[in-house]
């Protein structure tokens, strides 16, 4: 009895060595390819991307596009050529980002898309958000502050980002609709400007709005830079308090700005579970595991009553 | 019309422009006939007019700026990291005149390449442009925030009315007008943009005069950055892009030639006003940006083909 105890044992002790050895000659490597890291949030991402790798002990390759499709492509097809087992890739371009997919497709090589989606070629999965939901939590958020004022009417102002951009046209797309569905969109007037996603313009806009017309009764933006730039002239022209304000991406910045209660809301995007998300997905699709076309991370409306709950997050993935 | 007339058009047009502009906007629009929004024009144009005056003398040597937004990130970075610290002696010292250094730093470095290693300053300034952006995102990509209250008299600041930029913006236009029309070092400039051959001929150390205008272009840009770090009260990574455009726009729009020789630092700033009062004007009245786009670009090439015609007649 004993001795089928021990051999039993042994048998397990030698399969765990010998699937441990296996893994060890055969590590995974992934690819990764981000959109711009020189932005905060991407970078962020990054950060967390960089955390699930080491979590799962994969090799991860990384690559920045600078939001160039072209380089984005290149980078894409060296690490295809060095072997990358899967691709977890940040497009950076709807359309054009797909010629990256289509060339991991040719190769036989899985892609996992994370935060943002190319729409040709084939890939296992996608790990984001849906970006109208962001403008929605936005009408969310306006809606609230209808019912709060008990104005008949609100105005206000709506810095956009880029024209044309495919996020900016999500989030006013989310906005409006949402709004609609509240029976508010013509009770609540924008004045509309794009700021190109940029705190410096977004400070200059809003100077020479207000300095136009000081009684809004909100503003509002589709990234937190361009709030915060509003903030500055909130503060200057002594408005804080007397015009509502919110943005969309839960900057620490901004978290702080609402808990000294200057900014009323922004909408949070989960860097970590999007940065984190692409390597498992990758992860969890070479071991087998059957993964949804789409694992949506929920946008989260932060406002001062519940901003505690996000500091550490964001503490946590933006750093330096 | 007169010869006369037309060189007149061609010196005072633009200020001609300038007042036609001012005069739509004012009456189709009340509130821009205010004091306060012709201050906030000249605030909204300090950082992009000082950046222009540094430009306007690279151009005059027939050269050219690329790299001032990203020198301009890289100087507020640092400007920032001190003027978050505490409100210590050395510390206020360093987050005022630090972002100075570094651009003259930047400048330096960029006119070393230019003037003795004689690589083309579109080339040169066009690799820094990349290089120095690459170092502060590389250095910091989280944007540095909760800078000191002191840390906003230059930015936010005002003397009675007027906003302390557009002080600092006047006050360096007027040195730099004085030393481009009263000083040997303007004449210099001057000749070694219009005529090289004969600068070299007549003795002047070509090479030394192009280093000085990079290291003063690094240095307008230092200022600038201070003043734009102080006005956001946060140094990001990513600020300044395209403002190399903009002040290189602000210097052609004032009649500046790219192929240097001429321009003038009047012109220039009456150039960067033309941009401000635009800008300020077309977001009033709630134009779409795209169209404010167009806008712009067409006055630009307007501005320059008009000088152009002017020139081809031999005015």
């Amino acid at each position: 009895m004993h001795k089928v105890l021990a051999l039993a044992i042994a048998l397990m002790l030698l399969t765990i060595g010998a699937v441990g050895a296996a893994a060890a000659a055969q590590p995974w490597t992934f690819g990764v390819s981000y959109q711009n890291l020189a932005f905060p949030y991407v970078a962020a991402l990054q950060k967390a991307a960089q955390a699930a790798c080491k979590a799962l002990a994969v090799k991860c390759l990384e690559t920045d596009a600078f939001n160039d499709t072209e380089k984005e492509l290149k980078n894409v097809e060296s690490m295809l050529a060095q072997g990358v087992n899967c691709l977890a890739f940040e497009a950076a371009s709807l359309k054009a980002s797909s010629a990256s997919i289509v060339a991991a497709n040719k190769k036989g090589v899985p892609v996992v898309q994370f935060n943002g989606k190319a729409d040709g070629g084939q890939w296992v999965t996608f790990v984001g958000s849906e970006q109208p939901d962001s403008g929605a939590q936005l009408g969310v958020w306006l809606a609230g502050l209808y019912k709060q004022l008990g104005k008949p009417q609100l105005k206000g102002i709506y810095l956009r980002g880029v024209a044309g951009q495919i996020t900016d046209l999500a989030r006013n797309d989310g906005l409006k609709n949402r709004l609609k569905a509240e029976n508010l969109l013509d009770k609540i007037s924008f004045t509309e400007q794009y700021a190109d996603y940029d705190r410096g313009k977004g400070q200059s806009v809003t100077e020479s709005l207000l300095t136009r017309d000081k009684s809004y009764d909100f503003i509002v933006a589709n990234n937190d830079d361009m709030i915060l730039g509003a903030l500055q002239v909130a503060r200057q022209f002594k408005l804080i308090g007397k015009v509502h304000m919110a943005g969309v991406d839960g900057l620490p910045e901004a978290l702080d700005a609402i808990q000294k209660g200057e900014l009323d809301a922004t909408v949070f995007q989960d860097p970590e579970g999007q940065g984190g998300g692409g390597i498992w997905g990758c992860y969890l699709h070479l071991s087998g595991v059957k993964l949804p076309k789409d694992i949506l991370i929920p946008f989260k409306l932060v406002t001062k009553a519940n901003v505690s709950d996000f500091v550490a997050i964001a503490k946590r993935v933006y750093v330096k | 019309m007169r010869p006369s007339v037309v060189a007149t058009l061609r010196d005072y047009g633009i200020y001609l422009a300038l007042g036609a502009l001012v005069a739509y906007f004012a009456i189709a629009l009340p509130q821009f006939r205010t004091p306060d929004s012709a201050l906030l024009v000249l605030l909204q144009v300090s950082v992009i007019g000082i950046i222009a005056i540094g430009m306007t003398f690279t151009i005059l040597t027939a050269g050219i700026d690329l790299s001032v937004g990203s020198l301009l990130a890289v100087a507020g970075m640092f400007s920032g990291v001190f003027a978050q610290k505490d409100p210590s002696a050395v510390n206020v010292a360093l987050a005022f005149l630090l972002p100075v250094a570094i651009g003259l730093l930047g400048g330096a470095l960029n006119g070393v390449i230019i003037a003795w290693a004689g690589v083309n300053p579109l080339i040169v300034t066009l690799g820094t442009l990349t290089a120095y952006r690459g170092f502060v995102v590389w250095y910091r990509v989280n944007p540095i925030y909760d800078l000191q209250p002191y840390y906003r008299a230059v930015g936010q600041g005002t003397a009675g009315p007027v906003p302390i930029p557009a002080i600092i913006l006047l006050a360096m236009a007027g040195v730099a007008w004085v030393v481009l029309n009263y000083t040997r070092y303007g004449r210099y400039v001057y000749v070694v943009g219009g005529n090289p051959e004969a600068a070299r001929a007549a003795g002047i150390d070509v090479p030394l005069m192009k280093f000085s205008v990079y290291v003063l272009s690094g240095f307008c840009v230092g200022v600038a950055a201070l003043i734009f770090t102080s006005r956001l009260m946060a140094a990001q990574a990513i600020s300044g892009q395209g403002f190399e455009l903009q002040a290189i726009a602000a210097a052609v729009v004032g009649g500046a030639s790219l192929f240097g020789g001429r321009g003038k630092i009047t012109n220039t700033i009456v150039g960067a006003l033309i941009m401000g009062v635009l800008f300020n004007g077309l977001v009033m009245l709630n134009v779409p940006a795209p169209i404010q786009q167009m806008v712009i670009g067409v006055i630009i090439i307007t501005a320059v083909w008009l000088d152009a015609v002017l020139r081809q007649r031999g005015y």
